[in-house]
């Protein structure tokens, strides 16, 4: 494996791992990721890959919607700042688990420290959205639009992900979800569903061929939404009678363990998935009752941990080459409220697993938790989701610089060292 | 005004109401716009529909807060709240005469959402009543003021939890961000904060859902949010902090920027997922012309140009669905809704054919009050484009046309929507296509679905049985197009 990417190419970045350092707020993403040359239509000609050539991981996008506090998650360790701000809301270090002695891990991730020390999971803090409106819906919407400098674009990132990779099948994207996730829009190539008893269409008339020649004949050359992806949900429901649903992998009888067992069962049935959207479902806008060691968000870990774990052990040998990429909207308030909960804050922490990551390390630009390195009352944000995102599609999804610049208009590529080349 | 053609009757019917029938197209064309849309936004209108005029099924319709609190069986078992409210909506929004009333109370539904949840189900079935269903065809600053302090919406948005010391931001951020001025005001995040004060101190008595000011936990103390200043003085007066926070919440109802919001998310939901910057300025000068009187605005929409040649292009989101797939083919309830079984929790809704439209609703995430986020379900097509909702759609017409849903919908004669001369296939399918579509269908389609009539129905010595059946499988066929999934 190569490691050339190791460094990340720019100082700003510290892979806390080779020494914690403890610097101010720099002026957040925009010193990072704003300002650049680079302004891309999204709506141009990708270099298509030849058919059948596609050389990518499964690059998953797990969204933690709600706002994930990424410090009751990856709570730094030895600082008695975070107790003070929330004195019934943080947990004594005692009681998390330690990654490098400057971070750690909350203690219902069990699995994911397991897979942090087995290089399989990388940990990027004091990260976020360029934005930071603060708000669920515009935050959530960007974030799987992803082309800030385009406020009128109609692809999310993982449409022109597909594209990018000459993916032109049907169900090369997936959503396990009801609504179609807006990281989709614009895409005739990605299925959107939960459960696989409510995706086979019924006979109608005598003759099921006949029917289903009709269907498509309604939904062929008519340039709406519903009729192109109409034509993709004809073929995908008939592909998808034959998928078995066995397995022996027990998961949390939750939202997110029911879609990662669903995506897990499509991998093994030989779907041709090259992205996907989860939505973890959890209850993470925790204004109330946070229940960080006991209650709802200690939960949410637990649900997790234990999904996550699942998944990867269900999948065998395909998890070296799925890569799993957890996003907020936004993080926490570092000060709890009231009803020990904690109000929409900013910088948040992401989590990028899976056999081809360069894992076993926590990679922040950390601003600190003193009152003037906080960014209105929440930890600042100092690196982009979308450096966490281009990483992972650089390498797990094979592109080219320009490519991955193509997929994030506006933001310029640069290296976090967060996963190895494919090869 | 020139007469509306059938074709325009329908295509209008689809998008202010749950779907066109064949009463209805007469209704409207008779009519004529205005005259109807007056009628239909008229708050004393009568239900006339059968299955809505006795609502005795449904108990905890009629009951108070109080009352929903006092009940053993309710207070044991809330989701009983939950669903009695869910399987109301269905059917109103399915059935009943009112039709642009339901469209509006289900939109405020969206715009102020409050989800269903345990928590919540003593107080979610009133604030249907007394916050959106009160005032859906009054002034939306009163439907704010209202919504503000209810305990439904004082419990979602964390309102009870708002105090002085530590504020809980979460209903002030809504405020501004949703109900009223919205981002692109560019209002910062120390209003956000500002707003929360102005809130904080509210909460409710559980027992009969009346809200209260707790002056202790109330923020005094300036006041600026986004230019509004109020000094916010020290006072032990109720009424005075209650006067203040009203104050504020309508002044921010009335800001032309909450115009623009309001009229935008109305022509969004109506017209189309893009409406043009000139209709949404000629509604917000309405909302503010006539201080946010929402029939009003909703007038000045529907009689626009830009309604009446909007095309049918909005993705129909689940329930204009199934409730235009029932009306259109004038499926009746499998039976009249039963009073509820209280020998057990489980057989509560035993003989109701509403469950079962409201799992169809559910299977495509569609069910009434179950949105979790404070944006209310989306309203434009792409969310809405799922391969699960597209393979649903298809087979829900089949699953109702050959009678698979026996527990919720009762027999058709699909023979009333043929002209009695029309005894061949070509004939059942043109008399459907246009009582479905106005007009007739592309030659193509048409070829394949005679066709499979043709197969599939056999002709035999019983005319009337051999119409019924090729109109019911042309239904079907029919069905399936991408038109009816639009309006």
């Amino acid at each position: 494996m190569s490691e050339q990417h190791d460094n990340c190419g720019c100082e700003e970045f510290q892979s806390l791992q080779r020494g914690f350092s403890r610097r101010g707020f720099l002026g957040g993403v925009l010193a990072l990721g704003g300002g650049l040359a680079i302004s891309v239509e999204p709506g141009f000609d990708y270099a298509l890959a030849a058919p059948g050539e596609t050389r990518a991981d499964v690059i998953v996008m797990v969204s933690m919607r709600g706002g994930m506090d990424g410090l009751m998650a990856v709570p730094v360790l030895g600082d008695p700042l975070l107790q003070s701000y929330r004195p019934t809301t943080a947990v004594r270090d005692s009681e998390n688990l330690s990654l490098d002695n400057h971070f750690g891990l909350h203690k219902n991730l069990g699995d994911f420290k397991k897979m942090f020390d087995n290089q399989e999971l990388a940990i990027v803090h004091a990260v976020g959205t360029p934005t930071g409106t603060r708000s669920h819906f515009d935050d959530q919407l960007s974030i799987e639009l992803a082309a800030y400098d385009n406020p009128d674009t109609t692809t999310g990132w993982q449409t022109r992900y597909l594209k990018a990779i000459g993916s032109t099948e049907v169900l090369t994207g997936f959503s396990a979800s009801k609504n179609k996730a807006a990281g989709f829009t614009g895409s005739t190539v990605a299925a959107t569903f939960d459960d696989l008893t409510q995706v086979t269409i019924d006979s109608v008339g005598s003759d099921r061929a006949s029917y289903l020649q009709l269907l498509k004949e309604m939904h062929k050359n008519n340039d709406h939404q519903w009729a192109k992806t109409g034509l993709m949900t004809i073929d995908a429901s008939e592909r998808l009678r034959s998928v078995a649903t066995d397995t022996s992998v027990s998961y949390p009888e939750s939202a997110f363990g029911r879609r990662m067992k669903l995506l897990a069962t499509l991998l093994k049935a030989g779907t041709p998935i090259k992205t996907a959207n989860i939505d973890f479902g959890g209850d993470l806008d925790v204004h109330d009752q946070a229940g960080v060691a006991v209650g709802t968000m200690a939960d949410n870990f637990k649900d997790l941990n234990d999904s996550v774990a699942a998944f990867k052990s269900d999948v065998g040998p395909l998890w070296n080459s799925t890569t799993i990429t957890t996003v907020t909207e936004f993080g926490r308030r570092l000060r709890e409220n009231a009803s020990a909960g904690v109000d929409h804050g900013w910088g948040s922490a992401m989590f990028v697993m899976g056999g081809g990551v360069k894992g076993g390390k926590v990679v922040a630009n950390w601003p600190g938790l003193e009152e003037r390195n906080l960014h209105n009352g929440d930890l600042a944000v100092t690196l982009d989701y979308r450096h966490v995102l281009s990483d992972v599609l650089r390498y797990r999804g094979s592109l080219s610089t320009a490519e991955v610049n193509a997929i994030f208009p506006g933001f310029k590529f640069q290296d976090l060292g967060l996963a190895r080349q494919l090869g | 005004m020139a007469a509306l053609t059938q074709a325009q009757a329908q295509r209008m019917l689809n998008k202010l109401t749950y779907g066109q029938s064949k009463a209805s197209v007469t209704e409207l064309r008779s009519k004529g716009l205005e005259k109807w849309l007056t009628e239909q936004l008229n708050p004393k209108k009568a239900e006339t529909n059968g299955y809505l005029k006795d609502l005795s099924p449904f108990r905890s319709a009629s009951m108070s807060v109080a009352e929903i609190q006092s009940n053993f069986l309710f207070k044991t078992k809330p989701i009983l709240l939950a669903n009695e409210l869910s399987y109301l909506t269905v059917l109103r929004r399915t059935y009943s005469s009112r039709q642009v009333f339901e469209m509006l109370v289900e939109h405020f539904s969206d715009y102020v959402p409050v989800p269903l949840g345990n928590k919540r189900s003593p107080y979610r079935g009133d604030y249907d009543k007394s916050v959106i269903r009160a005032n859906a065809l009054g002034y939306y600053p009163d439907l704010l003021v209202a919504a503000t302090y209810h305990p439904a919406m004082l419990q979602f948005l964390n309102g009870a939890t708002n105090t002085a010391t530590q504020p809980n931001e979460n209903y002030g951020r809504e405020f501004l961000e949703l109900f009223t001025i919205t981002p692109s005001a560019g209002y910062k995040e120390d209003d956000v904060k500002s707003a929360a004060k102005m809130f904080s101190g509210m909460g409710f008595d559980s027992a009969t859902g009346a809200s209260r000011l707790r002056v202790k936990q109330h923020y005094f103390g300036q006041i600026s949010v986004f230019g509004y200043q109020d000094s916010n003085s020290l006072t032990s007066n109720e009424a005075v902090i209650r006067g203040r926070i009203d104050k504020f919440i309508r002044h921010f109802a009335l800001l032309p920027q909450t115009a623009r919001a309001f009229s935008l998310r109305m022509a969004r939901r109506f017209v189309s997922d893009q409406p043009s910057d000139s209709l949404v300025e000629s509604m917000s000068s309405e909302y503010l012309r006539s201080n946010g009187h929402i029939p009003s605005v909703f007038k000045v929409m529907a009689l626009s140009n830009e309604f009446a040649n909007a095309k049918a292009a909005k993705v129909k989101r689940p329930m204009e669905h199934l409730a235009s797939t029932v009306r259109v083919l004038e499926v009746p309830l499998a039976n009249d809704i039963p009073q509820p079984n209280l020998e057990t929790f489980a057989a509560y809704f035993k003989g109701s054919p509403l469950p079962t439209l409201a799992v169809t609703l559910a299977k495509q995430g569609h069910a009434p009050f179950e949105w979790p986020f404070p944006n209310g379900y989306p309203d434009v097509a792409e969310p809405w484009t799922a391969l699960t909702s597209q393979v649903q759609r298809w087979n829900l017409s089949g699953k109702i046309t050959s009678k698979k849903l026996p527990a919720a919908f009762g027999a058709v004669d699909y023979s009333k929507f043929v002209s009695p001369g029309s005894v061949t296939a070509s004939a059942i399918l043109a008399d459907m296509s246009t009582h479905l579509f106005g007009n007739v269908i592309p030659e193509s389609e048409r070829t394949q679905i005679e066709a499979i009539l043709v197969k599939s129905v056999k002709k035999n010595s019983n005319q009337k049985k051999y119409v019924a059946d090729a109109a019911a499988l042309a239904a079907t066929l029919l069905l399936a197009r991408p038109d009816w999934n639009l309006r």
